[in-house]
């Protein structure tokens, strides 16, 4: 157990930086096409002034899970 | 990944049409804790009309279910303050002020929901672009 603990740790961090590589590039500030903008309290108005800007079109909002 | 399938096969469907579509992703499952790659998004749902957002807070759930519109029937989730895998579709005109606005239509799950969607964007956005 305790020789496979670092071989683990070693694992485990790869994994990480490969999932971190993986998501580079993919953050925008919101309204961008293929980006990913982080939504939390302080950035909700950001959505709704999307959401509003848009008020001349139909639009659909869905909440998903990535897995 | 089937609700976001399901949303790039509904934007594919009415290519063309003015509509917009928030994709927002949030963590439900022990599963969900990095959020969806580039590549997801590349796959799924790349549709330009289409923004994404990250949400780890689950803040719009919770901005949701304040609304008082969802007093009047159960909106899913509700009881474990997480709307998820869920649509909702708003006409011109809607406007997000004080509260979430109530939709004209709200489905779930979103890979059932499909075919409503669909037809109610043809007639949504045939009345902004009337067909020559």
């Amino acid at each position: 157990m305790s020789r496979s603990l670092p071989a683990f740790v070693f694992v485990l961090a790869l994994v990480t930086l490969s999932c971190s590589k993986s998501h580079e590039g993919r953050w925008g500030r919101g309204g961008e096409p293929g980006k990913l903008a982080r939504l939390d309290r302080t950035t909700l108005p950001a959505l709704r002034d999307s959401f509003n800007a848009a008020i001349d079109r139909p639009r659909i909002l869905v909440m998903l899970s990535p897995t | 990944m089937r609700g976001a399938s399901a949303v790039a096969a509904i934007l594919k469907t009415r290519a063309g049409a003015p509509v917009r579509a928030f994709v927002v992703w949030e963590p439900v499952l022990w599963t969900d804790a990095f959020p969806p790659s580039g590549d997801v998004l590349a796959c799924y749902v790349s549709d330009a009309r289409a923004t994404h957002w990250w949400d780890p807070n689950r803040s719009l759930s919770e901005e949701i279910l304040r609304s008082p519109w969802t007093r009047k029937y159960p909106v899913r989730g509700g009881p474990l303050k997480i709307v998820w895998d869920w649509v909702a579709c708003y006409p011109p005109g809607a406007r997000w002020e004080a509260n979430f606005p109530e939709p004209v239509v709200q489905e779930f799950p979103v890979v059932d929901s499909a075919d409503r969607v669909r037809d109610w964007l043809g007639g949504a956005a045939a009345a902004v672009e009337p067909v020559p």
